[in-house]
Protein backbone atom coordinates (compact mmCIF):
# COMPACT_ATOMS: atom_id res chain seq x y z
CA UNK A 1 0.00 0.00 0.00
CA UNK A 2 1.78 2.81 -0.97
CA UNK A 3 -0.71 5.30 0.38
CA UNK A 4 -1.20 6.03 4.04
CA UNK A 5 -4.15 4.54 5.39
CA UNK A 6 -5.82 5.07 9.25
CA UNK A 7 -8.27 2.97 10.72
CA UNK A 8 -11.63 4.65 11.59
CA UNK A 9 -14.98 4.34 13.05
CA UNK A 10 -18.32 5.76 11.87
CA UNK A 11 -21.24 5.71 14.25
CA UNK A 12 -24.43 6.67 12.48
CA UNK A 13 -27.89 6.75 13.12
CA UNK A 14 -30.64 5.46 11.25
CA UNK A 15 -34.14 7.57 11.45
CA UNK A 16 -36.94 4.83 13.29
CA UNK A 17 -39.12 4.86 9.77
CA UNK A 18 -36.55 3.52 7.56
CA UNK A 19 -35.00 1.44 9.74
CA UNK A 20 -36.85 -1.31 8.04
CA UNK A 21 -34.62 -0.47 4.98
CA UNK A 22 -31.44 -0.78 7.36
CA UNK A 23 -29.40 -3.53 5.69
CA UNK A 24 -30.03 -1.78 2.08
CA UNK A 25 -28.53 1.67 3.14
CA UNK A 26 -25.53 -0.29 4.94
CA UNK A 27 -25.20 -1.81 1.76
CA UNK A 28 -25.03 1.56 0.10
CA UNK A 29 -22.57 3.06 2.48
CA UNK A 30 -19.95 0.16 2.05
CA UNK A 31 -20.28 0.50 -1.22
CA UNK A 32 -19.08 4.05 -1.15
CA UNK A 33 -16.51 2.88 0.75
CA UNK A 34 -15.29 0.30 -1.15
CA UNK A 35 -16.08 2.61 -3.95
CA UNK A 36 -13.10 5.12 -2.37
CA UNK A 37 -10.39 2.26 -2.07
CA UNK A 38 -11.30 1.53 1.50
CA UNK A 39 -11.32 -2.47 3.42
CA UNK A 40 -14.34 -2.70 5.85
CA UNK A 41 -12.78 -4.26 8.86
CA UNK A 42 -15.99 -4.45 11.18
CA UNK A 43 -19.54 -4.14 11.03
CA UNK A 44 -22.22 -3.70 13.84
CA UNK A 45 -25.67 -3.31 14.30
CA UNK A 46 -26.66 -2.35 17.46
CA UNK A 47 -30.38 -2.08 16.33
CA UNK A 48 -33.05 0.20 17.83
CA UNK A 49 -32.13 2.00 20.52
CA UNK A 50 -33.61 4.97 23.30
CA UNK A 51 -31.69 7.99 22.33
CA UNK A 52 -30.15 10.12 25.25
CA UNK A 53 -32.23 13.25 23.74
CA UNK A 54 -34.38 13.55 20.56
CA UNK A 55 -33.13 13.85 17.36
CA UNK A 56 -35.11 15.73 14.23
CA UNK A 57 -38.14 14.51 16.77
CA UNK A 58 -37.15 11.21 17.52
CA UNK A 59 -36.90 9.62 20.23
CA UNK A 60 -35.48 6.53 19.05
CA UNK A 61 -32.85 5.81 16.36
CA UNK A 62 -31.17 2.23 14.48
CA UNK A 63 -27.62 2.23 15.64
CA UNK A 64 -24.87 1.04 13.20
CA UNK A 65 -20.96 0.62 13.44
CA UNK A 66 -19.12 0.76 10.73
CA UNK A 67 -14.61 0.09 10.98
CA UNK A 68 -12.52 0.16 8.40
CA UNK A 69 -9.53 0.80 6.90
CA UNK A 70 -9.09 3.87 4.56
CA UNK A 71 -7.29 7.15 3.13
CA UNK A 72 -8.49 10.33 4.43
CA UNK A 73 -10.85 11.18 1.74
CA UNK A 74 -12.79 7.76 1.82
CA UNK A 75 -14.49 9.29 5.34
CA UNK A 76 -14.89 12.56 4.44
CA UNK A 77 -17.07 10.63 1.40
CA UNK A 78 -19.18 8.67 3.35
CA UNK A 79 -19.96 11.68 5.89
CA UNK A 80 -20.85 13.64 3.04
CA UNK A 81 -22.74 10.84 1.53
CA UNK A 82 -24.30 10.23 4.75
CA UNK A 83 -24.98 13.74 5.89
CA UNK A 84 -27.25 14.20 2.40
CA UNK A 85 -29.35 10.70 2.93
CA UNK A 86 -32.70 11.98 5.03
CA UNK A 87 -32.46 8.58 6.33
CA UNK A 88 -29.24 9.09 8.59
CA UNK A 89 -30.26 11.17 11.29
CA UNK A 90 -26.39 11.92 13.04
CA UNK A 91 -23.18 10.04 11.89
CA UNK A 92 -19.99 10.71 13.87
CA UNK A 93 -16.48 9.41 12.42
CA UNK A 94 -13.67 8.87 15.22
CA UNK A 95 -10.04 7.47 14.42
CA UNK A 96 -9.72 4.92 16.08
CA UNK A 97 -6.98 4.80 18.62
CA UNK A 98 -5.96 3.29 21.91
CA UNK A 99 -8.88 4.75 23.61
CA UNK A 100 -11.03 3.75 20.86
CA UNK A 101 -9.72 0.21 19.84
CA UNK A 102 -10.65 -1.67 16.94
CA UNK A 103 -13.33 -4.98 17.14
CA UNK A 104 -12.76 -8.38 16.17
CA UNK A 105 -13.52 -8.77 12.44
CA UNK A 106 -15.35 -11.56 10.41
CA UNK A 107 -17.15 -14.08 12.93
CA UNK A 108 -19.07 -11.10 14.72
CA UNK A 109 -19.46 -8.86 11.50
CA UNK A 110 -21.20 -12.03 9.58
CA UNK A 111 -23.58 -12.81 12.87
CA UNK A 112 -24.16 -9.34 13.43
CA UNK A 113 -25.80 -9.56 9.98
CA UNK A 114 -28.43 -12.29 10.81
CA UNK A 115 -30.52 -10.64 13.97
CA UNK A 116 -31.72 -8.12 11.66
CA UNK A 117 -34.17 -10.45 9.13
CA UNK A 118 -35.27 -12.29 12.36
CA UNK A 119 -36.49 -8.57 13.78
CA UNK A 120 -38.77 -7.98 10.47
CA UNK A 121 -41.91 -9.85 10.44
CA UNK A 122 -41.85 -11.19 6.63
CA UNK A 123 -40.99 -14.79 7.29
CA UNK A 124 -39.90 -14.94 3.17
CA UNK A 125 -37.06 -12.68 3.73
CA UNK A 126 -34.79 -15.46 5.34
CA UNK A 127 -33.72 -16.73 2.32
CA UNK A 128 -32.63 -13.39 0.65
CA UNK A 129 -30.63 -13.45 4.36
CA UNK A 130 -29.02 -16.60 3.87
CA UNK A 131 -28.32 -16.00 0.16
CA UNK A 132 -26.68 -12.25 1.98
CA UNK A 133 -25.20 -13.44 4.63
CA UNK A 134 -21.87 -15.04 2.99
CA UNK A 135 -20.37 -12.06 0.85
CA UNK A 136 -19.66 -10.22 4.21
CA UNK A 137 -17.05 -13.30 5.05
CA UNK A 138 -15.95 -13.52 1.36
CA UNK A 139 -15.03 -9.45 1.27
CA UNK A 140 -13.66 -10.37 4.62
CA UNK A 141 -11.41 -12.81 2.82
CA UNK A 142 -10.23 -10.55 0.27
CA UNK A 143 -9.55 -7.58 3.27
CA UNK A 144 -7.45 -10.23 4.17
CA UNK A 145 -5.52 -11.22 1.06
CA UNK A 146 -5.02 -7.42 0.30
CA UNK B 1 -10.23 13.62 56.75
CA UNK B 2 -11.44 12.44 53.41
CA UNK B 3 -9.74 9.62 51.67
CA UNK B 4 -6.85 10.45 49.28
CA UNK B 5 -8.29 10.26 45.56
CA UNK B 6 -6.92 8.12 42.91
CA UNK B 7 -7.36 8.43 39.51
CA UNK B 8 -9.14 5.30 38.45
CA UNK B 9 -7.92 5.07 34.61
CA UNK B 10 -4.74 5.41 35.99
CA UNK B 11 -5.31 2.61 38.48
CA UNK B 12 -6.79 0.27 36.33
CA UNK B 13 -5.42 0.24 32.70
CA UNK B 14 -8.12 -2.04 31.42
CA UNK B 15 -9.75 1.20 31.28
CA UNK B 16 -10.74 3.11 27.44
CA UNK B 17 -11.56 6.08 27.29
CA UNK B 18 -14.46 4.99 24.70
CA UNK B 19 -17.13 6.76 23.71
CA UNK B 20 -19.20 3.49 23.56
CA UNK B 21 -18.83 2.48 27.28
CA UNK B 22 -21.80 4.40 28.09
CA UNK B 23 -21.59 2.48 31.35
CA UNK B 24 -18.40 3.99 32.05
CA UNK B 25 -18.57 7.62 30.84
CA UNK B 26 -21.72 8.27 33.12
CA UNK B 27 -20.51 7.12 36.26
CA UNK B 28 -18.49 10.46 35.58
CA UNK B 29 -21.12 12.71 35.10
CA UNK B 30 -24.20 14.18 37.60
CA UNK B 31 -27.52 13.50 37.96
CA UNK B 32 -27.98 16.90 35.52
CA UNK B 33 -25.65 15.24 33.02
CA UNK B 34 -22.48 17.49 33.57
CA UNK B 35 -19.30 15.96 33.75
CA UNK B 36 -18.18 15.64 37.14
CA UNK B 37 -15.07 17.51 37.59
CA UNK B 38 -11.94 16.50 38.27
CA UNK B 39 -11.50 17.61 42.11
CA UNK B 40 -13.85 15.91 42.88
CA UNK B 41 -13.33 12.69 41.25
CA UNK B 42 -9.93 12.68 41.54
CA UNK B 43 -9.26 11.58 37.70
CA UNK B 44 -5.46 13.33 37.04
CA UNK B 45 -5.63 16.16 34.65
CA UNK B 46 -4.09 13.83 31.53
CA UNK B 47 -7.17 11.26 31.99
CA UNK B 48 -9.84 13.81 32.80
CA UNK B 49 -9.24 15.52 29.54
CA UNK B 50 -9.58 12.63 27.39
CA UNK B 51 -12.25 11.57 29.64
CA UNK B 52 -14.25 14.61 28.59
CA UNK B 53 -13.86 14.00 25.50
CA UNK B 54 -15.01 10.76 25.35
CA UNK B 55 -18.71 12.02 27.13
CA UNK B 56 -18.68 14.77 24.34
CA UNK B 57 -18.59 12.20 21.85
CA UNK B 58 -20.91 10.23 23.18
CA UNK B 59 -23.31 12.93 23.36
CA UNK B 60 -22.50 13.77 19.90
CA UNK B 61 -24.58 10.76 18.77
CA UNK B 62 -27.10 10.98 21.80
CA UNK B 63 -25.74 7.96 23.50
CA UNK B 64 -25.20 10.05 26.83
CA UNK B 65 -27.30 13.21 27.46
CA UNK B 66 -26.24 16.93 27.33
CA UNK B 67 -28.57 17.60 29.90
CA UNK B 68 -31.59 15.52 31.82
CA UNK B 69 -33.51 18.79 32.59
CA UNK B 70 -36.46 18.92 30.84
CA UNK B 71 -37.48 21.96 29.84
Amino acid sequence: MAEETTHYETLFIVHPVHSGRNPDLCERFRGVLEGQGATVTHFEEWGMRDLAYPIEKQGRGFYNLIQYQASAGASDELERVMRLSDEVMRCMTVVLDDDVRSLAPTAETAASEEPAPASEPAAPESGAAEAAAPEPAEEAQEGQEA
Amino acid sequence: MSRRKVCRFCANKDLRFDYKDTKLLSGFMTERGKITPSRITGTCCWCQRRLSKAIKRARLVALLPYTTVKL
